[in-house]
């Protein structure tokens, strides 16, 4: 096992079955890749909804679509047909600058690797988003996220100053700074050690617990998906099960039931 | 290997294009340059051809002056050839028929009384009608020639340009005032030439051009026309024989061979100046070249590292680069020798705008022209690309297997380095050596390219505090000037060289604003120590004015004296000079003069004032004598009477006018100066005076002050001349601008993804390009005004005891070249930024 789950303290997740609103959703979402008989349906009809305050990872295996599925829910990409809705707007009908103000101001991101701008330090990568809105970051907000991310004392240091696991915090800083409405990680721990993808792992779970902060994960590692509330599973464009709190164990044997 | 290149190449299109254009405008303005002094060439080799075809013995005067050197673009007139003599050649036997020729100035007048042609243009010349019409130069388009006084005939172009037709009344001034003459025939020259390469030709009744232009009774050549059965040769000898050794005759070979020296003479200053211009943009387009490849060099590592993995040889890595250079080169080169034509027509018509008028007639397009251009584009290209290529040896086979470029600048930086300093210093020794030492133009150009050249190369050292300097209003605009600053600053070395590019233009560009600048200064500053007169009528048209005009000022009631100064060429110490003279008594009046040595005084008597440029050049003094070779009577011993300060004069040598008019052959007035008398309003002597001038449309009576605008005026056109050929340069750079942004935007790919998935909108991104183009783009503007301020002091220093007393730094106008620079890195980064913007977000987080 890479990761284990942490065991301190009262397992916090969310009771997904409790009525909360939903942070974003989508509907018979339809993503095609190419045209005519050659087209390759990444998406062939998927309904998913996301709870505000959880946890949510998105588990396939390659090619199942949970990448696409992220990129058209967090108005990275644009599907085919079908709604996807964050909060209460529907993003499906929105133009690219509507777009970019909204995953600027209401979505955070974490992505796999190149999560940070090379040329600016840690703390100007965290405001990042704030100050392309020409706003004031909430410093006290600020000084508690990063107090517990842990990274401190590493903000004036450039990326390249950066260990992989610091860069990912920094990341993480950057996605909660502007208090989304919903935070997308794409494979957050896929280039990190185990070590450093447990701590990150157990921010973002801190995140949703004390910040009542929502989360989409996508990740293809069992280990990663017990730190959620609850799992989502894509196989070949469809959502063909769904978990609520996930174990590393649990989800392995999912996994395997699935592949078989 | 080549398909591996060529592919390279076809996939980076915008890029080929960008890096082409660079050495594309280049190598259009060399062969623009050539195209259009062919073309000059030819249009006069045309023109003389047809004038002197049929004349087959030309006898003139012999110049005193003949085997004195240079110096001057004013041909020397020859010694007049009388009368008698020419009855003696009209005599000797095998002579069919002579021309008797005189020839001068006369200055067309248009409907609104303004003068057509002369200025800085082609000459308004006046000849005699053919007598003799087997020995015409011109042909009869319409009309005839004109026998009587009062009657002209006038060139083609000029009636049509003008809208003149036979039998108008027109207005000319020759040697003297404005008269009305009927026009009575319009001519060409062959068939198809309808005028003398611009100039206007009248033609006046052999009688009344002998009254206008003879100079000491005689004429100005005589042309002949052999009979049949005589051999030329021999009549040649039997014609010298008669004239004897005071005369020359010359064959039509030898005339056309001097006309052609003239033209060469003049053309090739014109072709130097040129080509300076255009190896100036070849030298940006080198930078540029030289910047690219080394960009791509750095990004393709891990290709390069790749292709020597798999077993590709260092030479045939080497080969690969040095063969996608051969490739933009030739295509470069092709299209630039294409577009040379253009720039031919733009030269042209820019040359025009400026008041520099040459014929335009059918291109001429040499394969000497395409030779050079090719060869120039395809060498220089090279070149700038083989120490990249260079760089790309040096990659090594594990760099494949490394994620990140290598970037292997500590050697090579190190040797950078030391390259640069010994080029600036070398390039500071042979710019002071050539201008302090007088060591030549050679060690100036030299200097002051090594002088560029060494300053790229050190340009990084500087890039980062200036541009944190430069940045810091652009930070203050909020993020995206922050990241601008950045990115600008994160390959100080790539910023430098891409900076260094434009850098040589704006130095160029504030060399000339110092130099302008300083010109205005010094000449202001002479101007007023050395008008002493209230006025001062000038010939408008560099050819000298009717001494009636002295005449009819003199008797005006407003003005109290009058002096004029002549001008004639001089042969002194095997060298041709300018020497100017007025009456002694008058000198006090018409220049303000202070001798260093000897005594003002003792000109009263006549003699010789003498620069102290001269005096110390030939090492003589007041009190002795020097010869000074008339192009009529030959080597006059003179006595110098004065060494003056020649700081501001025109001229090196003063002479009393008597010993002028008794021994030169031309000695026309050029200018006049006039005191106005007691207690006469100076408006009002103005008018009076204008009066007068009225009449005589080449000349122009001016203050002191107005005389100063009119300086600045010239220096001003010569700036603008100078800024307009250096903007292809200028063009040029921002095309390199354009290019290293778009290298660096495609080397962003994923930076710019990730900015806009997290929320950068388009037009930030864009601003964030941009701005980075601002920042490199002033950098170089800043550059450019540093080595410009140093290449203009040092000029303006070595020029110091010719007269520029003043180094002046136009700061307003350098200023404005900055802004211009600044907004014209907006413009460079508009392809860039658009590319930036319009980034994939999926696909850019995805590449690896």
């Amino acid at each position: 096992m890479p990761f284990s789950r942490p065991t301190v303290g009262d397992d916090t997740r969310q009771d997904v079955t409790a009525d909360t609103a939903i942070a974003a959703r989508c509907v018979d979402l339809v993503k095609l890749y190419g045209e005519g008989p050659t087209a390759v349906r990444a998406l062939d009809g998927v309904s998913v909804e996301f709870p505000r305050g959880v946890f949510t990872a998105v588990m396939g295996p390659s090619g199942s679509g949970k990448s696409t599925l992220m990129h058209c829910m967090a108005a990275l990409d644009a599907p085919t047909s079908g709604t996807v809705v964050i909060g209460d707007t529907d993003v499906t009908t929105m133009k690219d600058r509507e777009l970019t103000v909204l995953r600027r101001d209401r979505i955070g991101f974490v992505f796999q690797s190149f999560n940070l701008l090379p040329t600016l330090s840690a703390a100007e990568n965290v405001v990042l988003p704030q100050r392309l809105a020409s706003r004031r970051p909430d410093e006290s907000w600020l000084a508690t996220v990063i107090g517990t991310l842990g990274i401190g004392d590493r903000m004036s240091h450039r990326p390249a100053e950066l260990s992989g696991g610091e860069q990912q915090r920094v990341a993480v800083g950057r996605a909660l700074a502007g208090k989304p409405e919903i935070v997308f990680a794409d494979e957050p721990t896929g280039n990190l050690d185990s070590a450093s993808g447990a701590h990150l792992l157990g921010f973002m779970r801190r995140s949703v617990d004390e910040f009542n902060q929502t989360i989409v994960m996508v990740t293809h590692d069992p280990v990663a998906a017990g730190y959620a509330d609850r799992v989502v599973f894509l196989a070949d464009g469809h959502v063909v099960d769904h978990m609520d709190a996930p174990t590393a164990e649990r989800v392995l044997d999912h996994m395997k039931r699935l592949g078989a | 290997m080549w398909r591996a290149t060529l592919s390279s190449l076809m996939t980076h299109k915008l890029r080929l294009a960008l890096t082409t254009l660079a050495i594309v405008l280049g190598v259009a303005f060399v062969s623009g340059t050539l195209i259009y002094t062919d073309t000059v060439r030819s249009t006069f080799d045309t023109v003389f051809g047809e004038t002197t075809a049929a004349v087959d013995l030309n006898v003139r005067g012999v110049s005193q002056l003949a085997d004195a050197q240079g110096g001057t673009q004013f041909e020397v007139q020859t010694p007049a050839v009388p009368g008698e003599v020419a009855d003696r050649i009209a005599g000797v036997a095998g002579v069919a028929a002579i021309e008797r020729n005189v020839e001068g100035f006369a200055q067309l007048v248009d409907a609104e009384g303004n003068p057509i042609g002369g200025g800085q243009g082609p000459p308004t010349l006046g000849f005699n009608a053919p007598a003799v019409e087997a020995l015409a130069p011109s042909e009869l388009r319409d009309g005839r020639y004109p026998t009587a006084a009062g009657e002209v005939a006038i060139d083609a172009a000029t009636a049509r340009s003008n809208g003149f037709a036979v039998g108008d009344t027109i207005q000319i001034a020759a040697n003297g005032p404005v008269q009305d003459y009927r026009l009575v025939g319009v001519f060409g020259f062959g068939e198809d030439v309808d005028n003398l390469a611009g100039a206007t030709v009248t033609l006046f009744g052999p009688d009344t051009a002998f009254e206008l232009f003879s100079q000491d009774g005689g004429y100005t050549s005589v042309d002949v026309l052999a009979s049949d059965d005589a051999r030329v040769a021999d009549l040649q000898d039997r014609i010298a024989a008669a004239v004897g050794a005071e005369y020359e005759v010359v064959t039509n070979d030898q005339l056309a061979a001097e006309s052609q020296e003239t033209i060469d003479t003049i053309l090739g200053f014109l072709n130097t100046g040129l080509l300076v211009f255009a190896g100036v943009s070849l030298l940006v387009g080198a930078f540029i070249i030289n910047n690219t490849f080394a960009i791509i060099v750095a990004q393709r590592t891990r290709e390069l590292a790749l292709l020597r993995a798999v077993g590709a040889g260092r030479r045939q890595v080497l080969g690969s680069v040095l063969v996608e250079a051969l490739v933009v080169g030739v295509i470069a080169s092709s299209v630039g020798v294409a577009l040379g034509v253009g720039v031919a027509v733009g030269l042209q018509q820019l040359l025009t705008a400026f008041g520099i008028e040459l014929p335009d007639t059918a291109l001429v397009y040499t394969a000497r022209t395409a030779i050079i251009g090719l060869t120039l584009g395809i060498v220089v290209t090279l070149l700038s690309a083989l120490l990249p290529a260079t760089k790309a040896l040096h990659v090594p086979p594990v760099a494949a297997m490394q994620a990140v470029a290598v970037a292997d600048l500590g050697r090579r930086g190190r040797a950078r380095t030391v390259l640069g300093v010994l080029t600036v210093a070398g390039g500071l020794g042979a710019l002071g050596f050539g201008l302090f030492g007088g060591a030549g133009f050679a060690f100036v150009i030299g200097g002051a390219v090594a002088l560029l050249i060494g300053s790229a190369l050190l340009a990084r050292f500087v890039v980062r505090p200036l541009l944190r300097i430069i940045g810091w209003p652009v930070t203050r605009l909020g993020i995206r000037g922050t990241v601008a600053q950045e990115n600008a600053l994160r390959n100080p070395q790539r910023t430098a060289s891409t900076a260094s590019a434009l850098m040589i233009g704006v130095g160029l560009v504030t060399f000339a604003l110092i130099f302008g600048a300083s010109v205005r200064e010094s000449t202001t500053r002479t101007i007023d120590e050395q008008f002493v007169s209230d006025f001062q009528i000038r010939s408008r048209n560099f050819m000298p004015f009717p001494a009636e005009l002295e005449t009819q000022a003199e008797a005006l009631p407003a003005v109290a004296t009058t002096a004029d100064l002549r001008i004639a060429q001089v042969g002194i110490d095997g060298r041709v000079g300018t020497v100017a003279a007025v009456e002694p008594d008058e000198l006090g009046t018409a220049l303000q003069l202070d001798a260093l040595d000897g005594d003002l005084a003792d000109f009263s008597a006549g003699g010789l004032l003498l620069s102290d440029d001269a005096a110390e050049r030939l090492g003589v003094g007041a009190g002795e004598d020097l010869p000074v070779t008339f192009a009529r009577t030959g080597a006059q011993d003179l006595p110098i009477r004065a060494v003056i300060d020649g700081s501001g004069l025109d001229f090196d040598y003063l002479v009393d006018e008597t010993t002028l008019l008794d021994n030169a052959t031309d000695d026309g007035i050029f200018t006049l100066y006039l005191t106005v008398a007691d207690g006469v309003d100076v408006e009002r002597a103005r008018t009076a005076i204008e009066g007068v001038t009225g009449d005589y449309p080449a000349v122009t009576v001016q203050d002191s002050e107005q005389f100063k605008e009119e300086i600045a005026g010239q220096v001003n056109q010569i700036l603008g001349l100078m800024s307009a050929l250096l903007a292809l340069s200028i063009l040029i750079a921002l095309f390199g601008i354009a290019n290293t942004l778009s290298l660096s935007v495609f080397e962003r790919m994923h930076e710019l993804g990730l900015l806009r998935a997290i929320g950068a909108t388009r037009p930030q991104v864009r601003s964030v390009v941009r701005w980075e183009s601002v920042l490199i783009a002033v950098l170089g503007a800043t550059f450019g005004v540093g080595i410009g301020t140093v290449f203009g002091w040092m000029t303006i220093r070595a020029l110091a005891d010719q007269g520029f007393s003043t180094f002046a730094f136009p700061a307003g106008q350098v200023v404005i070249a900055v802004v211009v620079a600044a907004v014209a890195g907006t413009v460079a980064a508009w392809l860039p930024a658009r590319r930036a913007a319009r980034v994939d977000v999926l696909r850019a987080l995805a590449a690896t």
